[in-house]
């Protein structure tokens, strides 16, 4: 069944005079699903976000969402969309309400209570008067959110929603954005320094790295591809690799820790290996089939580097 | 464009600026009644009263509005609020425009109410011997000529946009606009009508002739460069 995208870009760059920012990014997002974005401190995720909300002017290439050139027609497909880009900027002399209240205006907001329900699926209090200066990082990081849902979009744009936020709250958040588009069918473009929070969430990612898009794709292709391992724990980590070596020829593994070994050879069964080690006096302390996790598939995509 | 003057309106109702700003021009005003009508004698000629009036008008207007179109622009880009109200969506030039149109009409509304003082002013000081004439003449430098002056500074506005979250480039520049409308009778005219902002003192003054269609001519341009430059500076400017 032909995928429908809600956004799709065609060789996107950016650049500041020589400096390329990035380059020849093809990003694809399905209707209804949520993609992370994922990439170093200065990968470009959020100058990408900028260019998609034309905050950003795009040096070449294209942007369609909803099937539309964002050239073409910048309010129709601009008020379907709602955001939160980098550090939550309102007024600080004003309280939620107001803030809110101004940003309703120049949406053009019509449905009543907007407000109140955006601020009420935030846990924040419409009628608290506490000016936002006075507001913790995840107050403001809430209140973000609660601008992006007001006039309820079909695609949300969130830079790293999960800043500032306790681990109860990002557990909150996940749990929300997951309903937002499951529930509610909205497409969702996220970026996160949290791969283990992305893991969870997303449905497809895109990898940035040196101002490309080196890797797109669902997260459940990932899943089959990743490799499965069987993770040991012994006394003798030495004794351990040679015993595997002589006895059941095994070369495929590779040593973590001190006394953690990953066995990428299935030729055996776990079992028989705990067998084997038992045999020669060696203790194993845990024993188990595990799979790469999404941290460790971003740096070896990225040759070793890690997300911070 | 509504929609953001709507917004706009709302913000200044907890804006003290705004406040502190219209207070800058409005007590010299009734400071110089007080003084004139209280304190000491007034000069026998109106027209110099008149002078001073606008002198006084002109210096703290300019000042003032230096400052209300600098924390216009600036509050937006160092509170961010600017990429919050743009991704609202906010077209650009609308943006622009309804900055510029609060920035009239807060200047237009204390121009009326520095008038309006002066008016009164002038007929408690001077009782029946402050007529049409004198009014006429009120309206001719300090009205044509703050309105003049407040086409001239347009260049602020670019200015407030090049300079984003700074805020002493355009306070700076106001001041030296500020200086130069003040010292306008000073230059010899060739020069002063050739400059937007001398221009229009001068042509509050009344000036005529090849001279005058200079001065209107440098206040225009002015006014358009300030204006065009902003809207195209901001296009391009990436937040």
């Amino acid at each position: 069944m032909e995928k429908e995208y809600l956004l799709e870009t065609n060789n996107l760059c950016k650049t500041y005079g020589k400096q390329k920012i990035v380059e020849d990014i093809n990003m694809h997002i399905e209707k209804g699903k949520i993609y992370g974005l994922l990439g170093r401190n200065g990968a470009g995720k959020t100058s990408i976000m900028k260019m998609i909300l034309g905050l950003t002017t795009i040096s070449s290439g294209e942007i369609k969402i909803f099937g539309e050139s964002i050239k073409e027609n910048p309010r129709g497909i601009y008020s379907r969309l709602g955001s939160l880009i980098e550090a939550p900027g309102f007024y600080p002399s004003l309280s939620a309400y107001e803030n809110l209240k101004i940003f309703s205006m120049l949406k053009g907001t019509t449905k009543k209570n907007a407000i109140k329900d955006a601020l009420d699926l935030v846990n924040l209090s419409y009628q608290d008067k506490k000016p936002f200066s006075s507001y913790s990082l995840g107050m403001k990081q809430r209140l973000g959110i609660a601008n992006a849902l007001m006039n309820e979009p079909e695609f949300l744009i969130l830079d790293e929603p999960t800043n500032g936020l306790d681990p109860i709250g990002i557990a909150e958040l996940r749990e929300f954005i997951r309903n937002l588009s499951e529930k509610e069918g909205k497409t969702i473009l996220i970026s996160s320094h949290q791969l283990s929070e992305m893991e969870q969430l997303v449905d497809t990612i895109g990898v940035l790295h040196e101002t490309k898009l080196v890797e797109e794709c669902d997260m459940s292709e990932l899943a089959k591809h990743n490799r499965r391992y069987i993770k040991v724990q012994v006394s003798d980590v030495n004794k351990a690799c040679m015993l595997m070596e002589q006895k059941f020829g095994i070369h495929n593994y590779k040593v973590m820790q001190s006394d953690i070994i990953r066995i990428y050879d299935f030729s055996k069964e776990p079992q028989a290996v705990n067998r084997m080690f038992l045999e020669n006096e060696l203790e194993v302390s845990q024993l188990g089939i595990a799979g790469e996790n999404l941290e460790e598939h971003f740096k070896m995509i990225t040759g070793g580097v890690g997300i911070a | 464009m509504l929609n953001m003057i709507k917004s706009e309106l709302y913000k200044i109702k907890k804006n003290k600026i705004f406040y502190v700003c219209s207070c800058i021009v409005i007590l010299p005003a009734l400071w110089v009644i007080y003084k004139d009508k209280i304190l000491t004698t007034p000069p026998d000629d109106i027209s110099n009263w008149i002078q001073s009036a606008n002198v006084i008008t002109s210096l703290f207007l300019s000042i003032a509005s230096g400052f209300v179109i600098t924390f216009l622009i600036q509050r937006e880009y160092e509170d961010k609020t600017i990429i919050n109200v743009l991704s609202a969506p906010t077209s650009r030039s609308v943006f622009i425009f309804s900055k510029f149109t609060m920035w009239l009409l807060w200047y237009l509304l204390l121009l009326g109410i520095s008038m309006a003082i002066y008016m009164i002013g002038g007929k408690l000081i001077y009782a029946d011997r402050f007529g049409r004439y004198e009014i006429g003449l009120l309206f001719q430098m300090i009205a044509k000529g703050r309105v003049l002056s407040f086409v001239a500074s347009a260049p602020l506005l670019l200015i407030a946009i090049l300079q984003r979250k700074t805020f002493y480039p355009s306070i700076m520049c106001s001041l030296v606009f500020t200086g130069m409308e003040l010292f306008a009778l000073m230059l010899p005219i060739r020069f002063g009508s050739m400059l937007p902002w001398p221009a229009a003192m001068l042509l509050g003054y009344g000036i005529t002739g090849w001279y005058r269609i200079q001065a209107v001519i440098a206040v225009i341009i002015s006014g358009i460069a300030g204006i065009a430059g902003a809207c195209v500076v901001f296009q391009r400017q990436n937040q």
